[in-house]
């Protein structure tokens, strides 16, 4: 089961770069929603629905409508990739631990989030937005990497 | 080794900035040349809605009440799909002339378009002094003055369309808030819910064995009036 987790060094590595594919998908749907780009739906029949559906502006929420939800989403990957760019520079200490803590607090209420956002997909809206599952998967990877990160780095691998 | 690892992070953000512009040119370039999404077109489902739930006496429309064929359309005045959407329906339409009755119900389907339901009112009053279907593509055609705006400075702007329509303003800015324009706009509205309505435009086709047919975009409603044998 060990075997499995991932040194803090390489976790956050891996945090970073799927902070930045899980941006990038949200940026892309971002400007898509502010119609500064084509929301290009491929195969998966329905994408257009979800994207006109209520819950892609403000999750929503009334207030909120004037904010694409794919912007709380890029937000959340910006901090997050900022984050693990702070733990590469100041790799031990307090600082580093409250932002692996802030990090794995995140990811927890986002895998939430996403889970809310796929069930209405799934159940309300009954279609189906590949980059609205790619963003789900990316977080679900995110969540699982930050949870199964070692808390310290082996003593070998200490230089 | 510190400094080793912000330069490999450094290294990945500036590829990672690199590679989003790359994949995003695409993108640009299809915003330009493409009016709307790709969607890939998908069988109609089947509605439990059925014809009177979706023809209430008193809802706009065009053709003879009697036609074997209903085709209803939910739209939502500030939905740049529908606006697309008013020529395309009108050609098909006119292919299938006497078969056909078509019935319009305007409705709000994001919070953020503010100036929907004054819209959809807008074109309520008008059709009190017989207009609404001018006042209908007169609303689409102008929906980009509308963008954001907040619901009396959208008044101000239906009123300038109805001037410009010719119409009795005295009579139609009474209209714009009558209890009679009031509720057939409220209907629609509680109609789209029945109907499951998720987006706009959403099209509703009654055949007549009484079946009621749910095409979810504009495309799948052009391909499935269009197809040979879909409508005799």
């Amino acid at each position: 089961m060990t075997a499995v987790r991932p040194e803090p060094r390489i976790a956050n590595r891996i945090v970073f770069i799927l902070s930045l594919l899980g941006g990038a998908i949200a940026l892309y749907l971002t400007l898509a929603h502010m119609n500064y780009l084509a929301l290009t739906c491929g195969e998966i029949p329905g994408c257009a629905e979800v994207a006109a559906h209520p819950s892609a502006r403000g999750f929503g929420i009334r207030g909120l409508e004037y904010i694409p939800t794919a912007a709380f989403g890029l937000a959340m990957y910006a901090l997050m990739a900022a984050l693990s760019f702070y733990r590469a520079i100041v790799t031990e200490g307090t600082l580093h631990k409250l932002a692996r803590t802030i990090q794995r607090l995140m990811a927890t209420i986002a895998v939430g989030v996403f889970a809310y956002l796929t069930y209405l997909e799934a159940y309300v809206i009954r279609a189906w937005c590949q980059w609205c599952v790619a963003t789900s998967v990316v977080t679900v990877l995110l969540f699982l990497t930050l949870m199964l990160e070692r808390s310290s780095p082996r003593s070998d691998s200490i230089s | 080794m510190k400094s080793g690892e912000v330069k490999l992070f450094v290294g990945i953000l500036v590829a990672a900035v690199a590679l989003a512009a790359v994949a995003i040119y695409p993108a640009i370039v299809a915003a330009r040349n493409t009016p709307q999404a790709v969607t890939k077109i998908r069988d109609p489902i089947k509605a439990k809605v059925t014809r009177a739930d979706l023809f209430p006496d008193g809802a706009w429309h065009k053709g003879d009440p009697k036609a074997p064929y209903l085709v209803v359309e939910f739209a939502d005045y500030q939905c740049p799909l529908c606006a697309t959407a008013v020529e395309e329906v009108k050609n098909v339409l006119a292919k299938h002339k006497d078969k056909v009755c078509y019935v319009f119900h305007g409705i709000q389907i994001q919070g953020n378009h503010t100036a929907a339901l004054i819209m959809a009112q807008a074109a309520e009053a008008a059709g009190q002094q017989g207009n609404f279907w001018e006042m209908h593509e007169a609303l689409f055609k102008n929906q980009n003055l509308f963008r954001g705006l907040p619901d009396p400075d959208a008044v101000d702007q239906v009123i300038k369309i109805a001037k410009s329509l010719g119409l009795d303003m005295m009579k139609f800015s009474a209209d714009l808030r009558n209890e009679k324009v009031l509720q057939g706009q409220a209907r629609s509205g509680k109609i789209a819910i029945e109907a499951e309505v998720q987006a706009t435009p959403t099209f509703f086709v009654v055949t007549p064995k009484g079946e009621t047919l749910k095409l979810a975009s504009l495309k799948e409603f052009v391909v499935w009036m269009t197809k040979e044998g879909n409508i005799q």
